[in-house]
């Protein structure tokens, strides 16, 4: 029968494969470098703003002391202060400077009476305000606190690198809702619940990357199919238009390569009694793109011009003035006004200019 | 009277096999043996999969941004029947013009040589007719041979009537994600074996013939 269609799996040579292979390794190696980096970059930035925030803290501090507020148990005593600055100052990790932030953080919510002694952070045992808590719960709340800080970054980090961001999206929105259960379990003490679920989120993080590199080997692959088919099209004599999804913006789609002779290309004019001239334009090179609602639109750019420039003609030489294009599947955003009123079913491929 | 197709392949969006942007269908099976036949692998109808004509309906009435649908294969009027059931369920929720493809010739056809035939005529809007003949093996639009002809059988599609004398659509291939090539167009004879050994030398990239079906 007519309309030939053949099903094939390109195959790559093993040398091919193994030059993809090599490459993506070499890639997933600075794709692990720059993630390290970032995080790093970003647990600097965190340490640095906790830094500033006990440095405030512990002014608040010294200021009520040189105003000579009384020292009352659980409030700030001077030597305190001055201990828990030089912690800060030395501090290097976020291990080191969270209870250090916490206590001088509850030491200024004590001063400013029981109202805001839950304002800024739960105190932490011992306090003034507070019963003790269990032995280690703020050992285990540091951690946890901390932990949560370097998800957050890493989490950060994917969010940024190209290929997690192209072919991870749904793992990258279902690692946001684990960072968040993950951070109102840690803010409500429920730690063995936030335990669980960064231990998923972190498991979650590294099937991502492994996920996005597979996907992108396997993209490279393609890309190679595709230019070696553009190659082998053109060397056929075909005019290959560029490769096109054949869902825009979907990369799961199919990639369609449109080959035709260099004599394809052709506009045929047809001018109806109602005075409309109605074109098939058949040969050129078309794109689908998402309209303003996502709908596939179709343009031809190059269809366009010509057919503009036969209506500049058509107004030069013989002072016939005609309107704007129309075609089915038109982006509304570029059809002329007078499209409005034209019949919505066309034939396919048919321009359409009324005023003629 | 059955409720299902032996399908071979289907391909939603198509820019080679009719005008403008159509959906194809190739139904499995022929019993025509045209010498130089492209669509060898098809011909049998055991390379098809067995489709119920609803599901089938269901998944046209969804393909995204086309005009029309082409029915080619294999032998369409085979299926004469359940091929005009399945356009006329697709025709039911959503306008569509019909290309039809066939090895017979409309005047054959429409002696009802298989069952079916007047029902699946009475809903193609273009029939492309004759078998493929070596000999008159030409460059032309939607075809492979001189003898095949292209008969607007009802106004739809006439706008394109002027363009029929003119050279062939092209090919169009695509590459899905795993690697996996379809062409579609009707390309001179050798184009695909010439594609692949091509391939195989300018970018040592090897096409192996799969048996199942692009669906």
């Amino acid at each position: 029968m007519s309309g030939a269609a053949k099903y094939t799996i390109a195959r790559l040579s093993p040398a091919l494969l193994e030059r993809l292979a090599d490459q993506r390794r070499q890639e997933g190696a600075a794709t692990r470098r720059r993630l390290n980096a970032t995080v790093a970059s970003l647990l600097a930035e965190r340490l640095a703003a906790l830094q500033a925030d006990c440095r405030h803290l512990a002014a608040t501090l010294q200021s009520r002391l040189n105003e000579g507020a009384p020292a009352a148990a659980g409030g700030p005593q001077p030597h305190e202060v001055v201990t828990l600055l030089a912690a800060c100052e030395g501090a290097e990790s976020l291990l080191e400077l969270e209870p250090v932030h916490r206590r001088l953080a509850a030491l200024v919510a004590a001063g400013q009476g029981p109202d805001h002694a839950e304002g800024r952070t739960a105190l932490p045992e011992g306090s003034a305000t507070q019963p003790p808590a269990p032995d280690g719960w703020e050992a285990l709340r540091t951690r946890m606190t901390v932990e949560m800080a370097d998800l957050e970054a890493r989490l950060t980090a994917f969010k940024a690198e190209p290929i997690v961001a192209a072919w991870c999206q749904t793992t990258l929105q279902d690692a946001d809702d684990l960072l968040a259960q993950a951070t109102s379990a840690v803010s409500q003490g429920a730690f063995t619940h936030a335990d669980g679920v960064m231990a998923r989120l972190t498991r979650r993080l590294a099937a991502a990357l492994a996920e996005a590199e597979r996907r992108q080997q396997e993209e490279e692959a393609r890309s190679l199919i595709v230019a070696g088919l553009v190659q082998v099209l053109q060397a056929q004599d075909f005019v290959v238009g560029a490769p096109d999804l054949s869902e825009p913006g979907n990369l799961d789609s199919e990639v369609v390569i449109r080959a035709m002779r260099p004599d394809r290309r052709r506009l045929a004019v047809r001018i109806p009694v109602s005075g409309r001239l109605t074109y098939a334009v058949d040969g050129y090179p078309s794109r689908t793109e998402p309209g303003p609602a996502g709908e596939p639109t179709h343009r031809c750019d190059e269809a366009e011009a010509r057919l503009d420039a036969i209506h500049r003609q058509l107004a030069t030489d013989c002072g016939i003035e005609t309107d704007g294009l129309v075609w089915e599947g038109q982006d509304p955003r570029r059809r002329p006004p007078l499209g409005r009123h034209l019949p919505e079913v066309r034939p396919p491929g048919e321009r359409t200019r009324g005023g003629a | 009277m059955t409720d299902t197709l032996r399908v071979a392949h289907l391909l939603p969006a198509c820019e080679t096999l009719g005008p403008g942007r159509r959906g194809v269908v190739w139904v499995a099976g022929c019993r025509r043996r045209c010498p130089g036949c492209v669509a060898e692998p098809i011909l049998d109808a055991a390379a098809g999969e067995t489709m119920a004509i609803d599901a089938l309906a269901d998944r046209i009435v969804a393909w995204p941004a086309i005009d029309g649908l082409t029915l080619t294969g294999g032998e369409p009027f085979e299926q004469a029947d359940a091929l005009a059931r399945l356009i006329r369920r697709v025709q039911r929720r959503r306008s569509l013009s019909v290309l039809c493809y066939s090895g017979f010739t409309l005047a054959a056809l429409r002696q009802e040589p298989l069952p079916g035939c007047r029902d699946l005529l009475a809903v193609t809007d273009v029939l492309i007719d004759g078998p493929f003949q070596a000999a008159a093996q030409d460059d032309l639009l939607w075809r492979g041979s001189s003898n095949q002809q292209v008969h607007f059988l009802t106004d739809r599609e006439t706008a394109w009537r002027s363009a029929v004398d003119g050279p062939g659509a092209g090919v169009e291939v695509h590459v899905r994600r795993d690697g996996s090539v379809f062409w579609a167009g009707v390309p001179a004879p050798g184009f695909a074996t010439d594609l692949a050994s091509r391939l195989a030398e300018a970018a040592d990239i090897h096409l192996v013939a799969q048996t199942g079906g692009w669906r």
